[in-house]
């Protein structure tokens, strides 16, 4: 039997120490965010060679005094960022140029985009995220009929998206990757990996008190122990059919899609590891915490 | 267990569900029957056809923007000249306009949507695999509203070095007495034939040209759209026919576009384009070849995952992934689902979720058999042990899909095409799977393995 609540505090103080490297990275150097949340122009297109400083000249004019931010890639496919969201005649223009100067030109993504709209998407998102923890915590209180249950949850839950971010923010660092819309439906798919095996587990404990009717501390403890190995195996089995099946999609995909997967294979792996060493530890936690309130 | 099994049980049912996937999923096979009142012409070929296509349904699968490429356009209608109660009548009016227009453009199902976020209204419109992008922007960014207007009465005598620019007011004739507009050719006097647009007015309108143009012979009549003058005749003759030709320097695509404008009637305000993107076709084909080959080494990689770890039970679990996938393309086909990059990434995580319950399920029939029970018994306690775990499970990822698919289009929650890309497949995943996984197994359990569950 696997002694869960005794590791307990190592697994704490890793979980602390991964979110404080995460923070450092994204309070220090700050997450690239897409300019569908910024606001701004961006142009992807393929060419057969494409000189980075022939294009600086060639987009200058457009730009109007803001910085622009030019990648290529292999000489093959270059990305062009301006901050200033394009009108119609002036995005029209900039692709007859491009059409005109870079040879074998193919557009292959184009997205203008109006700051506020962005601004907005940020609010939507936030607002998105918090209805799910809310109804969540709602459904896990009214299924499980204590609300110990959804507390331990919720935070499980909000382990895994803030590590996620952090990860995001080490990516954002060392590879550049930019946080858009599809990493943010990752963070909320997240959500819902975290709980499944939490829920698996959880229902293991309440199946286990009703046969026992578990009360002092104790037993508790023993409880959660023998709920968590007994699902241990079928939780990891669970999450390596869906950790395979992202694998393999990661493995051939690129551009954004490839850090969607990524970002669900994190997740994933991550809504696996939380569920017994964090939701079903704190759970305990808080049942110590009640009872030895209850005892004074 | 819930009285929701208790109304799916029958075998048969699957058995006609796994039929009607296969023949919907079948290449084109002739039949040419009566059947009672109703001809069937043949099955398959990704398309219904029945009654000689009075019943009709096209069964390809929707391609999204980022895989056939194309435009979305976010526009925002300016509400201000409205009072707030015409808001909502004018908004769908905008969207049917921008439906009508796309749809005359030929290209097949555009995704039209209306958020409101604080009272401040955002229009996307979704065009896939349209090639001219520029064109179709111009379609449904422009109000294309009509006007018509006389010159009015010039000044007597002109000072010295003055020069005569025609003053033009609003005339009674207005868009809604155009009932339709045509592109035509226009022949002029030397035999040139000129791109033109041919305006037939309702009776009601032709009346009222007819007077215009009778009170004002030796004027100009000027003929506005969205307040740029197009085309100002001198008026010869009283036009009493009730058809006017707009001839200028035009190609015949813009004088094609022109009449989708105005046939599918002005936009009711005024639009800006606040949000663009254009997605070239090469990029999406590739992805969609890369993503098809992981998701098929992802499906047989956890295949030979159940080999390995529920060698008696594995046949069970590929019957499920089988079965599963036919039942998701059929539904994607009907419902239909159009199939965006981040959806087939919901497709393959969907499938490692697929196998979730029946793991769940395996790995408490193992626990029973370790007990001591039974074959029979195992099979029968451990799928009631599992479905509780699995019913709150999948509840809460249902509540996740739909939180992100947001399907009444409420204005404070996220409504972008790849995220319900990703909701919906992801969404329909976890609901197909749990048919497939929870009633179908249980299905068979019942029938050849003769248990009461």
């Amino acid at each position: 039997m696997i002694n869960i609540i005794k590791i307990r505090f190592i697994t704490y103080t890793l979980s602390l120490i991964t979110i404080f490297i995460g923070f450092y990275f994204v309070f220090n150097y700050g997450i690239k965010f897409s300019t569908e949340f910024t606001g701004g122009t961006t142009i992807t297109f393929e060419g057969d060679t494409i000189k980075k400083e022939e294009l600086k000249n060639i987009i200058t004019p457009f730009a109007k005094d803001t910085n622009i931010e030019i990648r290529v890639k292999d000489l093959k496919t270059a990305t062009i960022k301006i901050p200033k969201s394009l009108d119609n005649k002036e995005v029209e223009q900039m692709q007859k140029t491009l059409k005109d100067s870079v040879k074998g030109f193919v557009l292959q993504d184009l997205i203008v985009v109006e700051p506020n709209v962005g601004k907005e998407l940020i609010n939507k998102t936030l607002v998105a995220i918090a209805l799910s923890i809310i109804v969540i915590f709602l459904f896990v209180w009214k299924s499980f009929g204590d609300i110990t249950s959804s507390t331990a949850a919720i935070i499980a839950m909000l382990h895994d998206v803030v590590i996620l971010i952090g990860i995001f923010g080490i990516f954002s660092y060392v590879y550049g990757t930019e946080l858009d819309l599809l990493i943010v439906t990752a963070i909320l798919t997240l959500l819902s990996f975290s709980l499944y095996d939490t829920i698996v587990i959880f229902d293991e404990i309440r199946k286990i008190k009703k046969k026992f009717k578990a009360q002092n501390i104790q037993n508790l403890q023993e409880t959660i122990n023998t709920a968590v190995s007994k699902v241990f195996v079928r939780s990891i089995n669970n999450s390596i059919t869906s950790i395979i099946a992202l694998f393999s999609l990661a493995l051939f995909v690129e551009g954004q899609l490839f850090w969607f997967s990524v970002a669900l294979l994190i997740g994933v792996i991550l809504g696996t590891y939380s569920s017994p060493f964090i939701a079903s530890t704190i759970y305990y936690d808080i049942q110590k915490l009640l009872l030895s309130k209850k005892k004074k | 267990m819930d009285s929701l099994i208790n109304h799916i049980k029958n075998f048969w049912l699957f058995v006609f569900v796994i039929v009607i996937s296969i023949v919907l999923n079948l290449p084109k096979i002739d039949i040419n029957k009566q059947i009672g009142p109703y001809k069937i012409n043949y099955i398959g070929g990704y398309e219904i056809n029945f009654n000689n296509g009075k019943f009709y349904r096209d069964m390809s699968l929707k391609k999204g923007l980022d895989i056939a490429g194309g435009v979305r356009v976010v526009l925002e209608p300016d509400l201000s000249n409205l009072p707030p109660v015409e808001h909502k009548e004018a908004l769908n009016s905008l969207k049917r306009i921008l439906e009508i227009r796309v749809n005359k453009f030929g290209i097949n199902e555009p995704n039209i949507s209306v958020i409101n976020f604080k009272n401040n209204y955002k229009v996307y419109v979704e065009i896939p695999g349209v090639k001219d992008v520029d064109r179709a922007l111009s379609l449904v960014g422009q109000t294309a509203k009509l006007s018509f207007k006389i010159e009015k009465e010039p000044p007597k005598e002109l000072k010295e070095g003055q020069i005569y620019i025609p003053q033009f007011e609003e005339t009674n004739l207005t868009s809604s007495d155009v009932s339709k507009a045509v592109p035509d050719f226009y022949v002029d006097q030397t035999g040139k034939r000129e791109p033109s647009i041919k305006l037939v007015f309702t009776p009601e309108g032709a009346k009222k040209f007819a007077k215009i143009t009778r009170e004002n012979i030796g004027r100009r009549l000027a003929i506005y759209l969205d307040n740029q003058i197009l085309i100002a005749p001198v008026i010869n003759t009283e036009i009493p026919t009730g058809d006017a030709y707009i001839t200028g320097q035009f190609t015949i695509e813009q004088v094609k576009d022109m009449a989708i404008q105005i046939n599918s009637g002005a936009l009711p305000v005024p639009v800006k384009v606040v949000s663009q993107t254009r997605v070239g076709p090469s990029v999406g084909s590739k992805a969609i070849k890369q993503s098809v080959l992981g998701g098929i080494i992802g499906i047989l990689l956890v295949i030979l995952f159940m080999l390995l770890n529920y060698p008696k039970l594995f046949h069970l679990s590929v019957i499920n992934l089988v079965v599963y996938g036919l039942i998701t393309i059929t539904v994607y086909k009907l419902l239909p689902v159009t199939l965006t990059l981040p959806g087939v990434a919901g497709l393959i995580l969907s499938i490692g979720m697929a196998e979730d319950s029946n793991i769940l399920i395996f790995e408490k029939i193992n626990d029973e058999i370790k007990n001591g029970l039974s074959k029979k018994e195992a099979l029968e306690k451990g799928f009631k042990g599992a479905w509780s775990s699995i019913r709150d499970a999948n509840i809460a990822s249902l509540i996740i899909a739909f939180i992100l698919f947001n399907p009444f289009e409420w204005g404070f929650l996220l409504n972008s095409g790849p995220v319900r890309g990703f909701a919906v497949t992801l969404g329909l995943g976890i609901i197909i799977s749990l048919y497939t996984s929870v009633f179908l197994i249980r299905s068979i359990f019942k029938y050849f393995y003769k248990i009461k569950l």
